[in-house]
């Protein structure tokens, strides 16, 4: 649970953060050191961690009940899920949207369980089976929310950490670096059209 | 629809759906009525059952839907504080600037 305080300066730090994009949406670069500075000192990481937390624990509750064999073998998954995803040292963040897929991961197991369970009920089938699709596409878009990021991430990092070995700005020891801006279909790194 | 008094009898009429109206079939009284009757209440009740049950699953899910919700709103909002600070723009929904940012990274 939130403390008192903390629920408190929320608001005003999401407000000023809204305040901060709507400037930088606008092409206001003096605004871009801000707005570094209020990510490497905000409180949100904390937060919506917590959220990202109660979200997978709410869904382990209503996925295994009272069964704590079940519980058990979805957090080791979920382990196995968040080793697979996270590099060495993850930003805040990379462990943000990991979190994130993680509660999406679960949602989407929990709707396919409920799906198979009221497949005989027309009613309640339909339900379920409106969810399951939209907890699909809740998860791709999530997945594709952190792929996107780091692609973003890396073109950004790689070539200052090997321009001074190559001399050529356009090539790392892996391989040519890859503008994402130029590679292929651009992806949409978190509109899915609705929780 | 169901039974209805006419004078001083009751008689049975049993809802049916015919191009895209409900209209009332007049069936009578005696056996195949009750019958009838017994089978359409059934169905109401199953129906009405079915109906609960949805509303239940919907409240249950309410709050871990607005918690998912949250996560989300607040997941992008992130993002996209990143990607700007970095450079990045949104061009017509999708992220651009790879060059800029690079530009800005190396200033840094």
């Amino acid at each position: 649970m939130l403390d008192h305080s903390q629920e408190k300066t929320e608001p005003a730090e999401i407000d000023h953060l809204d305040w901060l994009l709507q400037r930088a949406r606008q092409g206001d670069e003096d605004v871009l050191p801000e707005l570094r500075d209020w990510l490497e000192r905000s409180a949100v990481w904390r937060r919506f961690g917590d959220l990202g937390h109660q979200a997978r624990e709410a869904w382990l509750r209503l996925i295994a009940g009272n069964d704590l064999v079940l519980r058990e073998s979805l957090i080791r998954k979920l382990n196995e899920l968040r080793g697979e995803l996270t590099p060495g040292e993850p930003t805040p963040i990379e462990r943000l949207l990991i979190d994130r897929i993680l509660a999406n991961w679960l949602r989407l197991h929990f709707a396919e369980i409920a799906a198979t369970q009221a497949m005989n009920r027309s009613k309640l089938a339909e339900f379920w089976d409106r969810r399951q699709s939209r907890a699909e596409r809740a998860y791709l878009a999530s997945l594709g929310a952190l792929t996107t990021l780091r692609k973003f991430l890396s073109a950004v990092t790689v070539p200052a950490a090997t321009t001074a070995q190559h001399h050529d700005s356009n090539s790392t020891l892996e391989g040519p670096i890859v503008d994402p801006t130029h590679s292929g279909p651009p992806l949409r790194l978190v509109d899915f059209g609705g929780a | 629809m169901g039974w209805q008094r006419r004078g001083s009898r009751v008689y049975f009429y049993r809802p049916e759906w015919s191009e895209g109206q409900s209209r009332n079939k007049y069936v009578g009284r005696g056996p195949l009525a009750e019958l009838l009757a017994d089978e359409t209440e059934n169905r109401r009740s199953k129906q009405r059952r079915a109906r609960q049950e949805l509303r239940a699953i919907r409240e249950s899910l309410r709050p871990i839907d607005e918690l998912m919700r949250e996560l989300e709103r607040g997941t992008a909002q992130l993002i996209e504080a990143e990607l700007s600070s970095l450079g990045f723009y949104r061009s017509h929904g999708n992220w651009r600037g790879a060059r800029r940012a690079r530009s800005l990274a190396r200033k840094n």
